[in-house]
């Protein structure tokens, strides 16, 4: 399924593109060259936007310079072209497009490694600023206001219709590539980053380069559509970009939507024919980019791609009808299969999935996690202070307190969300005070939270697939099965978006996801929330059987019933302290620990 | 020099009302508005057709624009902000952006591109001497009403009940809602202050520099980059980056004469500032 899957991915680019050019070749043959060279700037805008559709729409960030990347691209390209004779040329002339558009993608989000994604888009501001009142008004660059040409003898596509076919094979090019990282490692990171940085973050996902890096491929697609642009039209002036181009290649990238990259593309090549076609009324098109912008983005945020996927839907359906299949009841079927497998597995859980009295790991078991002295404020509140505490290797030891004691504080400073202000903290041994959370995870530190610890549009598979992001060598299927079969999963569970499923399941895809690959550490916060019974129960018995093969797992949770089954040992905190330790009968009848939590010496039941 | 600093400090003061809107915007409905300098443009040509081509007496030309400035800025909020709900960060950006554009345009169909005398406050006083430095008429003007918005700024922030409000919308717009804070009329009137503001300094910069439907630009570049400078957070930062960014861009803009460099240094100031000393308020590793 995966490898066909792949074949359509390049198949269906190229066939759509190649029937494009053949119907471009087909007017050109008529004469009709103008409607070919329109096409041939959406294949610019397009290329363009493939590249925005990556940053804007898998990753969330914005980027306002794409336009004079474009520019930048196309210049400098066009410099480079006469340098070099023969057909190395062309190449010159795209690779260092390339190159100048990547270059300043990097450059300007080099402040991403600090700070929030909203700094970076008000610096891409600037940087459209400086391309377009600095470096196109710099005579030499430019070639003066009659701007660069290229010599046709030098190895470039004569007519429209050639160089559309040059374009068409650029576009492919592009889109191969964009789409291969989309659905890479990178991408999905990338996806995990727009859900919930925390989340990406916990599973090895190098938040800061990798938004660094999807403003370097923007600015890559960019420079190549500035090459595309020289290429059409045998040269670039600089009177041929203004700085409200970025704002039309946002739009379209917008107006595309998130998903499928077809959407974007629909819309710039739409967008390139038309404002063509309408070129008499400069003023209608030059407001239309911004009112359509405000129209989608207000009353169809999720963009062409919505329509094109609901198109498509409706198309299934009609088709459906008219085969008059509907009697034939297929995915009904398969779903009560599923419903049944559930049921049977959750039955399994109940009967022997809970193993309530394995030992505690000995005395001399090596530490996995350790943490001394650590000290957490909120401005003059004191979240945690002085905590020292240790999980050794094949123990489970459960946090409890009451709301706001600093449970989720403290395990936000163990797995790298919270610096520390005082403090320090060893991993099996390892001093990782001061290591970023993407390499604790790396290193085997794993976690999930107490809310949003999931990514509602993707399926549960894609989660476990980022569950792996730090091992690149993990065979996906062997993956799912076992945690599904650790959790008590169906397949049926894991294919649907986790958005959809109800609590309690999706809960359970987010702790697999930190069961993905074998981990040193496991940190739960409240994984019980919206579990039942059962599932509490099965739950208590994988996380046990987990530790008996070498994992220390330490959990924030309120179930005292759940704790019991699962705990080897409790730590109480209140207002940021310890205040109890030992076996869970024992802090659950310690006095100190009552009155915490119940605000009277009554023992819990 | 002593005079290219005055003068690009006075600059400065004016951007910086800028950079305040911006950020008092932000505040209140935690959007970036890039239309905030455009807001003033509209105002300033508004102001221009009333009093300078027709006949209103200046004072009602200038209550008019200002009135202009805050209508706009309530209507943008109104019409696009509010029924946008509560997005990321970067739909704000892009929305607004949009909204800049759809002014320009509109401003450009209305009186065209060509750029304008925009007649001096005051005639043809010369202005006053101190010490050897000479600030001129406009310059005088921007210097008293800019500290003059500052104050009334903050004692408004401050003291009176509508700021409380205020504070109490851009510390937690939820907690604000939950305490009988009207949250949406709230944030209305923050967009029809900062459009207020922004429309004053329109009218007090159109003497100093070429006056068209851009004109607005490099004051909206040097505000933005004073109030994210700020981290979008506190006005003394806003006010302070703004003046320094005056002063750079006057400098550095008499020192090379390429037309452009100045939006080159900001770009290469944003970057390098952010890089050493990221502003608290925007940072991601807390």
């Amino acid at each position: 399924m995966i490898d066909s899957l792949r074949s359509r991915n390049v198949v269906a680019p190229v066939a759509i593109l190649g029937l494009l050019f053949a119907a471009c070749w087909l007017l050109a043959a008529q004469g009709n060259t103008y409607v070919v060279y329109l096409y041939g700037i959406g294949l610019v805008y397009a290329t363009a936007t493939l590249g925005l559709h990556l940053l804007v729409n898998d990753c969330g960030d914005i980027s306002l310079a794409q336009g004079g990347q474009v520019a930048l691209g196309a210049f400098v390209g066009a410099q480079l072209f006469p340098l070099v004779p023969g057909p190395l040329g062309p190449i010159v002339l795209v690779a260092g497009s390339i190159l100048a558009g990547a270059l300043a993608g990097a450059v300007v989000s080099l402040p991403m490694l600090k700070l929030r994604g909203l700094a970076v888009a008000v610096v891409t501001l600037l940087l459209n600023a400086a391309i377009f009142h600095f470096v196109l008004r710099f005579p030499d660059f430019v070639g003066g206001s009659g701007g660069l040409r290229l010599r046709p003898a030098d190895w470039l596509p004569r007519s429209d219709a050639d160089a559309v076919g040059w374009l068409t094979v650029l576009t492919i090019a592009v889109v191969l590539a964009v789409q291969t990282l989309r659905r890479s490692r990178f991408g999905l990171g990338l996806r995990a980053i727009r859900a919930n940085e925390a989340l990406a973050r916990s599973a090895g996902v190098a938040v800061q380069w990798y938004r660094t890096a999807a403003y370097t491929v923007a600015g890559g697609t960019a420079g190549v559509a500035g090459a595309m642009w020289a290429i059409l039209h045998h040269g670039v002036a600089p009177s041929a970009f203004t700085d409200a181009s970025s704002l039309l290649l946002l739009t379209l990238a917008l107006l595309g939507g998130r998903g499928s990259v077809a959407g974007p593309m629909a819309a710039a090549i739409g967008m390139g024919v038309l404002t063509g076609l309408l070129g008499g009324y400069g003023i209608v098109v030059s407001f239309a980019a911004p009112v359509a912008l405000l129209f989608v983005l207000i009353k169809h945020p999720g963009g062409l791609n919505e329509q094109i996927t609901m198109a498509a839907h409706g198309l299934r359906l009609l088709g459906a009808k008219l085969r008059r299949r509907h009697r034939d009841a297929g995915p009904p079927a398969e779903e009560a299969g599923a419903v049944v497998e559930r049921a049977g597995s959750a039955a399994k859980g109940a009967g022997n999935g809970f193993t309530p009295d394995v030992p505690p790991p000995s005395a001399d078991a090596p530490i996995a996690l350790r943490c001394t002295d650590v000290d957490v404020t909120f401005g003059g509140l004191a979240a945690v202070s002085a905590v020292g505490i240790e999980v050794h290797v094949g123990e489970v030891l459960a946090l409890v307190g009451p709301n706001g004691a600093g449970k989720t504080t403290l395990l936000n400073a163990l797995s790298g969300h919270r610096r520390p202000d005082t403090g320090k903290i060893w991993l099996t041994g390892q001093e990782i005070t001061h290591t970023p959370t993407h390499r604790r995870a790396a290193l085997g530190l794993r976690r999930t939270f107490q809310v949003g610890g999931h990514m509602p549009a993707e399926p549960g598979f894609e989660h476990l697939r980022l569950g792996t992001h730090v091992q690149r060598s993990t065979s996906r299927g062997e993956v799912a099965d076992r945690v599904a079969r650790q959790l008590g999963l169906t397949q049926a569970d894991l294919a649907a978006p986790v958005g959809g499923l109800a609590a309690g399941t999706a809960r359970l895809v987010e702790i697999g996801m930190a069961l993905a690959v074998p981990g040193q550490v496991l940190l739960l916060d409240e994984p019980t929330v919206g579990l039942t019974p059962d599932e509490r129960r099965q739950l208590a018995g994988t996380l046990r059987a987990l530790a008996r093969d070498g994992l220390a797992i330490m959990l924030v949770d309120h179930d005292t019933a759940f704790i019991r089954w699962v705990a080897h040992r409790v730590v109480a905190l209140d207002a940021g302290r310890i205040i109890a330790q030992g076996s869970p009968g024992a802090v659950f009848s310690d006095s100190v620990f009552v009155k915490a939590y119940l605000g009277s010496a009554e023992a819990l039941v | 020099m002593s005079t290219l600093i005055l003068s690009g400090a006075i600059a400065g003061l004016v951007y910086g009302l800028v950079a305040c809107a911006i950020v008092f915007v932000y505040r209140a409905s935690r959007t970036v508005n890039l239309a905030q300098g455009d807001i003033g443009m509209v105002a300033a040509f508004v102001f221009l057709s009333l009093s300078v081509r027709g006949d209103l007496p200046v004072a009602l030309g200038v209550a008019a624009a200002l009135a202009c400035g805050g209508l706009v800025g309530w209507l943008m909020n109104r019409l696009v902000i509010s029924p946008l709900g509560e997005r990321d960060q970067g739909t704000g950006l892009v929305v607004t952006l949009a909204l800049a554009s759809i002014l320009q345009l509109a401003a450009l169909q209305i009186w065209g591109g060509s750029a304008y005398h925009f007649p001096p406050w005051f005639g043809d006083w010369a202005g006053v001497t101190i010490a050897g430095l000479t600030l001129r008429g406009p310059e005088v003007l921007a210097l008293g009403v800019s500290l003059l918005f500052v104050l009334g700024g903050s004692v408004l922030y401050q003291r009176s009940r509508l700021g409380l409000r205020l504070r109490a919308v851009s510390e937690s717009r939820q907690a604000a809602a939950t305490l009988g804070v009207h949250v949406k009329r709230i944030s209305g009137y923050a967009w029809l202050l900062g459009g207020v503001m922004s429309a004053a300094a329109a009218l007090l910069i159109a003497p100093l520099t070429r006056f068209d439907p851009h004109f607005m630009f490099a004051v909206m570049t040097s505000a933005l980059v004073a109030a994210l400078l700020a981290g979008f957070k506190s006005f003394p930062v806003a006010m302070g980056a703004a003046v320094l960014i005056g002063v750079l861009r006057n400098v550095v803009g008499f020192q090379f004469s390429t037309a452009g460099v100045d939006e080159v240094l900001l770009l290469a100031f944003a970057i390098a500032v952010l890089l050493v000393k990221p502003p608290a308020a925007l940072r991601t590793v807390t």
